[in-house]
């Protein structure tokens, strides 16, 4: 009962916003409740070839007798060393609309829910695109810039408490061209480009030294593990942006890494279109802080906060208990060396 | 024996067990076949790794199945031994399980003799384990084969433990063999296809070779801006004529052969051959044959199963390249005089060459036969997704040869992903891998090939 009480209070701790579908704003809500997890689970046993891109067979016309709308597999942690059972990946439209799914005992999850993406998202690597499309009951059809469940969502893993706000940058489900959708596993699988879609607070590794940790051993695992998928190096603006972001500016482009290369310990530069410029690394983060480490950017924004909220785009990674935290924790105050 | 004696041995003998004798153990089978004392194998994506190795020192091969998702309360991954029968069958149950880092399995290569013991080696990639220096950056394990193996108590010699220079780097999600050097010892090649070497190259990829016989020193071939998504296959075997084997590697697209040398010392961006192609996935599956076409020169399988044909994406194909000397660039975008034949897939999705294991001289011909794996092929309605593997005789590979050249191979029921691994044994039968079946419990069967029955399931 505690526990729900936790959960309800953490659910609740920030309002929804659905005036805010912007790239930034959707990653700061809290997570929908209220619902039955699981609720719009895709029929069937859905149980084979985990990790891999469901949409390229569950498409219109692919070699799959079903679509689906939305699916991919859960990990425990982004490295997917283990698939997570029970875990719920959550949508929820402008309106409030919710969509629940939860992984099955191979980390699958999948829908045949109504989803369709924001009509107006751009594509980074081909400037406007083709109208995006929406399927329903009805089939495929170009999306209703007017129909509120073809505007934006904002998604979330959810495991026990653990509750992480998805970074999706993309526009949830629906694609640009009917005949090739897309699946979270596309780039979210053990052996995806972006690491594995995870939804645990699963430590790193399974103990670390009271003191004396070494950067490569002990905290690098963590940074990789827990904020690689973001925080890379090189070029990592993108034009891939939602319908509030492109009614303010056409042409906006942010910069999902926050131009921090959070790989290594002093950064990196980055050149594109001829120029260059530097990402601030792991010693930003935590250099400095050897006599208060909790008040370290790294360990102060990737907390919860006592009112419940998150500063961090990503979501809460851990609580002051956890392996991960104490082992960061101590290394910054053992200095924050690149040992 | 005094007293100071006895504890001496004692030390020593305890001494030998911490630092030789890694996680192993015997391991009794419950009824139901899924659970080794503690070790679930439900999921475990049994058959990810397939391989042959005397491991108890009988002079009979065993059956080696990698169980890469087998999860126990602290580990995840495991090895299991099947004990070879002088019938030349195998027991039915795993007699011994290997265990180890995280994703312990995922990768098996039998090294041959490094030891100069007379007994065969071997190599397990976990690619999620520790380094002494690095933590999940993956490692694998060398061990001594044969009689050195069982120690007694089902533990055995560890020869070296490497590991990624990187967290996350997937060090050993592919390893093989072959003596690159000549001096008579294999080598070991691995490859770590999320290394990042440069900030500029993130995820570009690195590929190793530890030289053997102790694998203290290696040669490591980094991503550049040229050549990257190193690290995802790699195959050994002469393709010069020179006796020495040579490596050829995959790199996104491209193909790198390097001919191997008693001094060998490859840099990324010299290869003596480089073939490209614009096929999806090309060069994720490698295997390099014995000479095919009678031209004296062992030729190079590549594997393309992302490939587009007649419009349907994942049917894949292998394209079987000649052997040769000198620096060659071969474009098989074009038609290239290099090339001996392209064979495509047979439907969408069926990932045509996403496997490819030389098999030997099956039907004693004198020429080399190969397996290829399209592990998502159809069956039939009742029975998608079930994998499929092709067996080509040398004989039938010319310029027209397509698939119907081939003898095929289905599994069982659908989803099996059949023919994702693939080990050819001494004796003409080649052990299949299908890590899917049983909702990603995996098994393996064995197919007899010379006579095309299977003979273990």
């Amino acid at each position: 009962m505690i526990l729900i009480l936790c959960v309800s209070l953490y659910a609740f701790a920030a309002e929804y916003d659905s005036s805010n579908f912007s790239s930034d704003g959707r990653k700061l809500q809290p997570a929908p409740s209220g619902h039955i997890p699981g609720k719009d689970n895709g029929p069937g046993k859905g149980t084979h070839n985990a990790g891999e891109e469901c949409g390229a067979c569950h498409r219109p016309d692919g070699k799959a007798p079903v679509v689906f709308t939305i699916s991919g597999t859960l990990y425990e942690d982004r490295a997917g060393r283990k698939p997570l059972k029970g875990g719920e990946v959550l949508l929820q439209d402008i309106n409030g609309n919710v969509i629940s799914m939860t992984s099955n005992e191979v980390g699958n999850f999948w829908t045949y829910a109504p989803i369709a993406s924001n009509p107006y998202a751009v594509a980074s690597h081909g400037g406007m695109t083709h109208p995006l499309y929406h399927y329903d009951e009805m089939g495929f059809h170009p999306v209703d810039p007017n129909d509120a469940r073809s505007w934006q969502y904002k998604a979330w893993v959810k495991s026990g408490n653990h509750i992480r706000p998805m970074v999706t940058i993309a526009p949830v489900g629906g694609s640009t061209d009917p005949s090739s959708r897309m699946s979270c596993s596309m780039h979210h699988s053990s052996m995806g480009s972006r690491g594995a879609l995870w939804g645990t607070g699963k430590s790193t590794l399974l103990s670390y030294p009271p003191s004396h940790l070494s950067f490569k051993k002990h905290i690098l695992p963590i940074f990789r593990n827990k904020c690689a998928p973001c925080h890379i190096p090189g070029e990592t603006w993108t034009r891939l942006v939602t319908k509030s972001d492109f009614e303010g500016d056409p042409l906006t482009k942010i910069d999902y890494s926050k131009s921090l290369d959070l790989t290594s310990y002093d950064g990196s530069a980055v050149t594109a279109n001829s120029t260059t410029w530097t990402k601030r690394g792991i010693k930003d983060m935590t250099a400095g802080y050897k006599g208060n480490p909790d008040s370290s950017p790294v360990l102060s924004k990737t907390r919860r906060q006592q009112n419940g909220n998150v500063i961090h785009a990503g979501g809460a990674f851990w609580s002051e208990g956890d392996k991960d935290y104490r082992a960061m924790r101590q290394w910054i105050s053992e200095g924050a060396q690149n040992n | 024996m005094n007293l100071v004696d006895f504890a001496a041995v004692v030390c020593i003998t305890a001494a030998f067990f911490l630092l030789f004798c890694v996680s192993a153990f015997v391991y009794a089978v419950d009824s139901a076949g899924k659970v080794l004392n503690g070790v679930t194998l439900a999921g475990s994506k049994q058959g990810q790794s397939v391989g042959f190795i005397d491991i108890n020192g009988d002079d009979i091969d065993d059956k080696l199945v990698g169980a890469p998702y087998a999860s126990s309360s602290s580990e995840i991954g495991a090895l299991l031994v099947y004990t070879g029968n002088a019938d030349g069958g195998f027991s039915s149950g795993p007699s011994t399980l290997l265990s180890g880092d995280d994703n312990y399995g995922f990768s098996f290569v039998n090294l041959g003799d490094v030891d100069s013991d007379g007994r065969d080696d071997f190599a397990v990639g976990a690619i999620h384990g520790n380094g002494p220096d690095v933590s999940l950056s993956g490692s694998v394990t060398v061990y001594k084969g044969g009689r050195n193996w069982n120690c007694d108590e089902g533990r055995g010699k560890v020869i070296a433990k490497l590991s990624g220079e990187g967290p996350m780097d997937k060090f050993g999600l592919s390893i093989s063999a072959g003596d690159l050097n000549g001096d008579g010892k294999k080598d070991l090649i691995v490859g770590a296809p999320f290394n990042t070497n440069d900030p500029a190259r993130y995820q570009g990829g690195a590929v190793y070779v530890y030289l053997a016989p102790n694998f203290a020193s290696k040669i490591a071939l980094h991503a550049s801006p040229v050549n990257k998504g190193l690290g995802w296959s790699a195959a050994t075997g002469d393709i010069n004529g020179d006796s020495i084997p040579d490596l050829c590697i995959s790199a996104g697209g491209r193909v790198l052969c390097y001919y191997g040398t008693q001094e060998f010392n490859p840099s990324i961006d010299d290869p003596n051959v480089l073939l490209k192609s614009s096929s999806a996935g090309f060069g994720k599956s490698l295997a390099i044959t014995r000479d095919i076409n009678s031209d004296g020169f062992g030729e190079i399988i590549i594997g393309a199963p992302n490939a587009v044909i007649n419009g349907n994406r994942d049917t894949g194909s292998i394209y079987i390249v000649k052997g040769g000397t000198g620096q060659r660039t071969v474009d098989l975008n074009a038609p290239s005089p290099d090339l001996i034949v392209r064979i495509d897939g047979a439907a969408l999705f069926d990932r045509f060459g996403a496997s490819i294991s030389p098999t030997g001289d099956v039907d004693s011909d004198q020429k080399p036969d190969f397996a290829v794996g399209a592990p998502m092929a159809d069956a039939d309605a009742f029975r998608q997704l079930v994998g499929k593997v092709y067996l080509f005789k040398g004989e039938d590979i010319s310029g027209s040869a397509t698939l119907s050249n081939s003898a095929a191979f289905e599994g069982f029921t659908r989803d099996q992903g059949y023919g994702t691994s693939l080990a050819a044994a001494k004796n003409s039968w080649l052990m299949i891998g299908a890590p899917r079946t049983n909702s990603d419990t995996g098994s393996v069967s064995m197919v007899d090939l010379s006579s095309g029955q299977i003979v273990q399931e």
